[in-house]
């Protein structure tokens, strides 16, 4: 019996199941990933490598090779021994975005462990180049002042100031600067920054510090369309609310009458001779007043418009969407227009920064077709043909900067002339 | 407790005022260790071997020399401790069991006991040997009178009842002209599920000694009652019938139609006892019962613990054993071979009862990511019985030599060849299971095991009342 019983209960004689880490090792760059840089730029690229079990190092062969981007590894063979770090200098090629430094790790006797990549970009001159990186990836609205050389961006709610290249950003910080949704700048070099809360804060130091406006709709909590005039007069815009303007900065509003509304964006030129001409969002919505804002009257488009700009001539131009996209002109405050350009977008859409002056010549923005760029705004060439495009600035050295549909990709294009 | 006690009592009434019944009735008590055994079906982990209490009074009635009935009252509680671990999600290849996730893992223990009175109901053959052996097979009624469970899931409710079978075997040997001692092993195995969450079933071994009066029955003239036990009185050794108690070293391999040479041998034991019926001079028939181990062992790169597959790359590197318990009943045609009987030679079919089934070893993987390399070494354990049809039937071959020993008795040496018939993997554990009749088997059992048996006569027996 004693036998049976040790024949039964022999085979179920084993440990419990468990786990046991016998070693575990994580290599990383200390180099932020996707961070940009100058076509042809050195890198000092520094590799941590971490024992996760022993607190003693373990000694491997690392061979980096640069897979993308056509750069260089000043060594591509380094022994870490028992250092937790080891460093090398990357050469980022001089014709390529994207580049990619790769890292594979091997024991001593050869065998592979893993390997990882960094990863970077250059932005080169007269070329589109894509960036998905925050905060620029995310970028919500931007406004550059030309002559103080300052340009301030809003992405991810924050303020952020435009560096020492032009794709590298510093954030804004400042109390009143709560939860930032667009930025716009007048001729005297004010920037105003709307807020999602339905604020409205100002600068006139360049973004240095910041100063609330009186609130346009007091009992409003939340986000508000603004626009700056060329007058340098607010204009403040919300759906199923009067449309209010301050002359004095921000201090106090006014409502426009003629119950004079917009669904979203809203623009609004002064002419030489005071009278305003507005249009909103809404279909069709060419407005003029000729009391600085009390009466306003209708004036006819072509189709259904959206969009108004009015250039140094005091020539108005509308974009409609009818059939697409199509851009007219009237020299007779909109008696007669004359159709300038026409094209099929992917997608339409409400329009916000459509025409972007840089020195001499226009960059129109056509979203869901591209970018086209027309000196005298009668003729017109395309730019660039991109049908994911959304939105579009231009910084204060007039470098462009192109919005994906994505929310999360721009393009930078710095021309070199 | 109040049932229990409420019983006994009516048993030992029943025993005693039974005058000038029958003299075949023979009661007793019997207590010991139950070593439990649950048939948990699927799942990753170890069941332990916990042992608890037992004890229970029987009454058995003997129809004659050989076959019996008998029945009784038996108290029990089962422990089990359940040895397991929480891995998060990671790379998956393709099993039921633990190999499943070989992420990051957590082990914890669960416990839970279970207290019962049943009532078994058995009917009993038995070989007049010194011992005497006694082989018994029924069912039983079990009603839960306790419980206790750390596992805290709401509404979880431990099933009232259960019915299942149970086998024994037990030897006996005379003390007195009316007490006998026994020994006894059962093997219970439960139909119902334990809880209302899963489908394990309750299940234990156990192992007790009792203590058995023949005598309580008297003659109308109040002399004792005569003597059943025949070992006790003029008995002679019979001709025709003896007992071999055998055991051995199994080697078991996997000889299935699929990867078999990716296998390799598990060793195991063997143990059981025949009864061996003489037909003619060299000719006998042979059965009874054997515990039998048997499996392969997996030493490779494989997806899964248990058996070869690979999808890409192995994510294991596993050193395993893969073993299935089996109650084997052989029918064998035994030939005595010489002039002296000293070769023989027996074939014939058997039919297995699979007990248990687990894997267990080690296995090592490495985790790796963009910039990070992790390497574990795994030790498993995981409960099978889910996984292994419940029976195996095929054929045995055996050969060997008789040599005399003592004055009654001989001994047995052979090699004996057994092997299973179809697959043993259940067709729900087999992921191409849909395709399966055209990929050939995956796990079929064949064994050669060293046997060593000592053959024991069986008293004639005469009675002299």
């Amino acid at each position: 019996m004693i036998l049976v019983l040790i024949s039964i209960f022999i085979p179920f004689c084993a440990p419990d199941p468990s786990i046991e880490m016998l070693e575990s090792y994580s290599f990383s760059f200390e180099n932020q990933q996707g961070q940009k840089y100058n076509p042809g730029e050195s890198i000092n690229v520094v590799l941590k490598l971490t024992n996760n079990k022993e607190p003693a190092a373990t000694s491997f062969r690392i061979v980096f090779d640069v897979p993308e981007g056509g750069g260089s590894v000043a060594q591509e063979t380094i022994l870490s021994e028992d250092a937790d770090r080891i460093s090398t200098v990357w050469t980022l090629g001089p014709n390529s975005l994207d580049h990619k430094l790769r890292a594979d790790i091997f024991r001593m006797n050869g065998e592979f462990v893993t390997s990882l990549l960094l990863t970077a970009i250059t932005l080169r001159e007269n070329a589109w180049d894509a960036v998905s990186a925050d905060p620029d990836g995310h970028i919500f609205d931007l406004a550059a002042d030309t002559v103080a050389g300052v340009t301030l961006m809003v992405s991810g709610g924050n303020v952020y100031r435009q560096g020492e290249k032009y794709y590298l950003w510093e954030k804004v910080t400042d109390p009143v600067l709560e939860s930032p949704r667009t930025i716009e700048i007048d001729s005297r070099g004010t920037f105003y920054v709307s807020t999602w809360n339905g604020e409205l804060v100002k600068s006139n130091d360049h973004g240095l510090s910041w100063q609330k406006c009186t609130k346009p709709y007091p009992e409003n909590p939340y986000y508000i369309f603004m626009d700056v005039a060329n007058d340098d007069y607010i204009w403040v815009f919300k759906f199923e609310y009067p449309t209010v303007f301050s002359a004095d900065e921000g201090v106090t509003w006014r409502t426009a009458g003629s119950n004079l509304s917009s669904v979203g964006f809203g623009d609004v030129f002064r002419l030489k001779s005071g009278t305003l001409l507005f249009h909103g969002s809404n279909c069709c919505s060419l407005n003029r007043s000729d009391d600085n804002g009390s009466t306003w009257t209708h004036i006819e488009t072509p189709g259904a418009s959206t969009k108004l700009y009015v250039n140094d001539k005091e020539e108005i131009f509308i974009c409609n969407q009818d059939g697409g996209f199509a851009i007219f002109k009237s020299s007779d405050m909109g008696a007669t227009y004359t159709r300038l350009f026409g094209c099929f977008p992917q997608f339409g859409t409400s329009m916000d920064n459509i025409f972007n002056k840089w020195k001499d010549y226009y960059y129109i923005l056509v979203p869901g077709f591209g970018i086209l760029k027309s000196y005298d705004l009668e003729r017109y060439e395309i730019y660039w043909i991109n049908s994911e495009l959304n939105n579009l600035f231009i910084d204060h050295n007039g470098v462009l900067i192109a919005k994906d549909w994505n929310q999360n990709t721009i393009y930078y294009r710095k021309n070199s002339d | 407790m109040k049932k229990l006690r409420i019983l006994s009592i009516l048993i030992i009434l029943f025993i005693y005022w039974s005058p000038g019944w029958s003299q075949r009735i023979t009661a007793g008590y019997y207590g010991g260790v139950n070593i439990s055994d649950i048939h948990s079906g699927y799942g990753p982990g170890k069941w332990k071997f916990k042992p608890g209490p037992v004890q229970g009074l029987y009454i058995d009635y003997s129809l004659n020399r050989i076959f019996g009935l008998r029945t009784g009252i038996n108290y029990s509680t089962l422990y089990y401790e359940h040895v397991t671990g929480y891995q998060s999600y990671g790379y998956y290849p393709y099993s039921s069991l633990s190999s499943y996730w070989p992420g990051p893992y957590y082990s914890f223990n669960e416990f839970s006991d279970f207290s019962f009175i049943s009532f078994p109901a058995q009917f009993r053959l038995s070989v007049p040997s010194v011992p005497r052996l006694d082989l018994m097979a029924g069912i039983y009624n079990a009603f839960l009178t306790g419980h206790s469970e750390i596992y805290n899931i709401i509404d979880y409710k431990p099933s009232k009842y259960d019915i299942g079978y149970l086998y024994s075997i037990g030897f006996s040997l005379p003390l007195t002209g009316r007490l006998e001692a026994s020994l006894n092993a059962r093997y219970m195995t439960g139909r119902k599920g334990i809880d209302n969450f899963d489908e394990a079933r309750h299940g234990s071994m156990d192992f007790t000694f009792g203590v058995a009066w023949n005598g309580i029955p008297k003659k109308r003239d109040g002399k004792a009652g005569y003597q059943v036990q025949d070992y006790q009185v003029q008995d002679s050794v019979s001709e025709k019938i003896y007992l071999i108690y055998g055991g051995g070293i199994n080697a078991s391999w996997n000889s299935g139609e699929t990867d078999r040479e990716r296998y390799f041998v598990n060793y195991g034991p063997s143990i059981g006892v025949l009864v061996n019926f003489l037909v003619s001079p060299n000719t006998s028939f042979r059965t009874g019962v054997s515990f039998d181990v048997t499996g392969y062992s997996l030493r490779d790169s494989s997806d899964s613990f248990v058996r070869y597959q690979i999808t890409d790359d192995a994510y294991y590197h596993v050193n395993t054993n893969t073993s299935v318990d089996y109650l084997t009943i052989p029918l064998l045609l035994n030939i005595q071979l010489g002039s002296k009987g000293r070769i023989y030679f027996s074939t014939g079919p058997f039919a297995g009862i699979k007990l248990n089934a687990r894997c267990k070893g080690t296995a090592y993987y490495k985790v790796e990511g963009a910039g990070s390399y992790s390497r574990y070494k795994r030790i498993v354990y995981d409960d099978l019985e889910g996984s292994i049809k419940d029976n195996n039937f095929g054929w045995i071959m055996e050969g060997g030599l008789t040599t005399p020993l003592f004055r009654h008795m001989a001994l047995e040496c052979g090699i004996q060849y057994r092997k299973g018939f179809g697959e043993v993997f259940d067709d729900s554990y087999l992921p191409e299971n849909e395709s399966f009749y055209g990929e050939g088997s995956v796990f079929e059992n064949s064994s050669l095991s060293f046997r060593i048996g000592v053959r024991v006569p069986v008293k004639a027996g005469r009675r002299t009342h």
